[in-house]
């Protein structure tokens, strides 16, 4: 995410050291971004940061993010994603959407589209909507993840559930997939006919291009992603590299279906969501805590603090006073909830830093250590 | 003093109530975390770093007398500021929940000799976790000073107050050597070995402030080399005697009480705090002294919430009283002058040793 590319040449060791000496910290630019933001919104020492176009409604619940990058920000593939941080409240959060526009617009405009779910429990993505107007301004990572078209020879299958349809509105929209004759179908389901994102647009896409065709499918009336469906819409489907996108348990169906289909697992990709909201008054007291990287994993039993629960494995995490004062076994959580016993609350679902002395895992959760 | 405790220490139930009411006094300000207080900080960092900023052109363009001891003077406010309402707030970890890299306790290192990882281990950990133990807190008196008559006499004391002053003068270093341990090594109850990965982290923060303070902006100041050296050596030096004092009031008080190690063994949450309260004092002053102290003037609710945000502290402190009152525990208060005068009379009275009648 820094804009200093090689790291480590002698010339940026050499800047690190002169700048940890000046400052206390390894960019001279971070110690004048407190004087320089508060006149220059979008001028970052370290993240890319956006300027928020537009906030359109897509339906009931959904709405994208129309954002104008910075000129540093780097260009993006179709089905990448970028992590999108505002401030709220005080405190810096973070969610990863997967972009919604393809690069040509990129281009051209200079923007690109989020489009977002307002999660029934979530903190952030009802709030967002709220929060952002046409003067905001939010910090945007470099796009990432590895959700892009792998072989431009081989004819594509897209198959979405509900939100999973924005990387493939990426796809869809490229260049790429417009004018070559690169065989595609989409495959979008939602609960209800009406329901599903962009419907007027997909419907219209694929209109004078042969090599393209949609279907909105209903599981109301029609059901859930089947063998028989599979056979009827996409009857050459062996011949086809996969791309999955949706909700976790579409996800899995989905792909055992496929997996006994004899499809083979090399030509399936997927990209699954970041962890939902969690309702916390059904919490799953099971799952496993992943200690990223010393890539340990622990499973958990009983209320036990994730210091315990890394020591019992072996680990020797940093730590101090036990009781929640001192800070020195502060963490990076990179996601999952854990719940705080010093303050009796439950934490985000998205990366922050937590004391291990003081954090009882809640479910699945991914400690940087 | 020290027989008073003895007198008035509270019941368990006493101390189990002192507990759930601290406690929900920290509840009801980490509900309450968010905008203000990040914007409190901001507000800080902006004037600190104007401070820094402007007083560094000033020492060097100066060009007389009084725009250069302007200049000084604003330095020596930045690294006020900078030591203790943003350092040592912040690697507190009072906003770790704002979730900023720049305003994090584990990755925020301060302006001072001090090595920002040793500062969390003496001060954060040792310091607050055994507040005036002795034998377990070496803040207490800094392996320098007497202030008890539980520590046993020694001639070298007779020179105490002597120490003090070079104390205060060169406090920065003094802190920053404070993980040494250096009477521990001279008793031969820790190795010079085991300070070694110390010694390293010491010699790489050190050699960064002296090359910054004494060496780059002097020289990039060219035929102006000695005005600007002068001028950071008087910043540092108000901001050593500045911050000496106010660690000073703030725990070496003439009424500030210390412990033994038996009595807290296995100790509850509340018998820390009740240890706490009477381990520290506070004074009065304006909103600007507190700040320039870092809130420290509130020690007393410092050491209670270490990692609240310390501009929180005025406001708590009623509360933080009326329960201390409900249960007849003291809460060492004074003007700024009564706390001080006690700090040095402590000082001077553990220099001789007692009277063997007494």
């Amino acid at each position: 995410m820094s804009n200093i590319q090689n790291k480590n040449t002698w010339l940026h060791k050499a800047y690190t050291e002169f700048s940890m000496a000046l400052v206390n910290n390894a960019n001279l630019k971070s110690y004048a971004e407190p004087l320089i933001q508060p006149l220059f919104p979008l001028w970052s020492a370290n993240d890319y940061r956006a300027q928020v176009k537009q906030v359109r409604s897509e339906s009931q619940n959904c709405y994208t993010l129309v954002l104008k990058p910075t000129k540093k920000w780097p260009d993006f593939q179709p089905g990448q994603y970028v992590e999108l941080q505002v401030i709220k409240n005080g405190a810096k959060v973070s969610r990863c959407f997967s972009i919604s526009s393809p690069p040509e617009q990129f281009a051209q405009l200079g923007t690109i589209e989020l489009t977002i779910r307002a999660q029934d429990k979530g903190r952030i993505t009802p709030w967002l909507k709220q929060a952002l107007t046409e003067t905001s301004t939010v910090g945007l990572s470099a796009a990432q993840g590895d959700f892009i078209i792998k072989d431009r020879s081989r004819p594509i299958l897209m198959i979405a559930g509900g939100s999973g349809i924005t990387p493939f509105r990426s796809y869809l929209y490229s260049q790429a997939m417009i004018e070559p004759t690169q065989k595609a179908s989409l495959l979008y389901y939602a609960r209800n006919q009406g329901e599903h994102l962009f419907e007027q647009e997909l419907n219209s896409i694929g209109d004078g291009n042969k090599h393209l065709t949609t279907h909105l499918i209903s599981t109301a009336e029609m059901g859930h992603f089947s063998l028989e469906q599979l056979q009827q819409q996409c009857p050459n489907y062996l011949d086809y590299d996969i791309y999955i996108c949706g909700p976790n348990s579409m996800i899995k169906a989905v792909n055992n279906v496929l997996l006994d289909a004899k499809v083979n697992e090399q030509n399936i990709y997927i990209e699954r969501f970041g962890p939902a909201p969690v309702d916390f008054s059904q919490l799953d007291k099971a799952g496993t805590v992943n200690f990223s990287q010393s890539r340990k994993s622990a499973e958990l039993g009983s209320h036990t603090s994730l210091l315990a629960l890394a020591e019992n494995i072996g680990m020797q995490p940093e730590s101090g006073c036990r009781m929640g004062i001192c800070h020195k076994c502060s963490c990076r959580k990179k996601s999952g909830v854990v719940y705080n016993t010093l303050t009796n609350s439950y934490s985000d679902t998205g990366q922050e830093d937590i004391q291990l002395c003081v954090s009882v895992p809640v479910g699945e959760v991914i400690i940087e250590l | 003093m020290d027989t008073k405790m003895q007198k008035t220490k509270p019941s368990a139930e006493q101390l189990l109530y002192l507990e759930q009411s601290f406690n929900a006094i920290r509840d009801e300000v980490i509900s309450d975390l968010g905008e203000r207080d990040a914007k409190h900080i901001h507000k800080i960092i902006r004037i600190q770093r104007s401070c820094e900023v402007s007083g560094r052109l000033l020492i060097m363009f100066g060009f007389n007398p009084i725009p250069w001891a302007l200049g000084a003077v604003l330095l020596g406010l930045s690294k006020i500021l900078e030591t203790m309402e943003i350092g040592h707030n912040v690697m507190h970890g009072q906003y770790d929940w704002m979730n900023d890299p720049n305003i994090n306790s584990k990755t925020y290192d301060w302006d001072t000799a001090c090595p920002g990882e040793s500062w969390k281990e003496t001060h954060n950990h040792e310091h607050h976790t055994y507040t005036n133990i002795l034998g377990k807190d070496r803040d207490y008196g800094y392996d320098l000073l007497r202030l008890t008559h539980k520590e046993k006499w020694h001639p070298a004391n007779i020179f105490q107050v002597i120490y003090y002053g070079l104390l205060s003068v060169f406090f920065q270093w003094g802190v920053a050597l404070h993980e040494l341990n250096f009477g521990g090594i001279l008793k031969g109850e820790v190795s010079l070995k085991e300070k070694i990965p110390f010694l390293k982290q010491f010699g790489r923060k050190s050699a960064r402030q002296i090359f910054k303070d004494y060496i780059f902006f002097p020289l990039i100041a060219g035929p102006f080399f000695l005005q600007v050296l002068l001028g950071n050596i008087v910043a540092n030096l108000i901001r050593n005697l500045w911050t000496s004092t106010i660690i000073f009031c703030g725990h070496f008080p003439e009424e500030v009480e210390t412990f033994s190690i038996e009595e807290c063994e296995n100790e509850t949450k509340g018998h820390w705090y009740y240890r706490q309260m009477l381990g520290s004092a506070n004074f009065h002053g304006s909103t600007l002294l507190h700040t320039l102290s870092g809130n420290l003037s509130f020690q007393v609710e410092h050491h209670l919430f270490p990692d609240l945000p310390a501009h929180r502290y005025a406001e708590i402190s009623p509360k933080v009283q009326a329960i201390a009152k409900e249960l007849g525990i003291p809460y060492h208060t004074g003007s700024f002058f009564k706390q001080y005068s006690g700090v040095l009379k402590r000082i001077l009275v553990h220099s001789l040793p007692e009277p063997k009648t007494a």
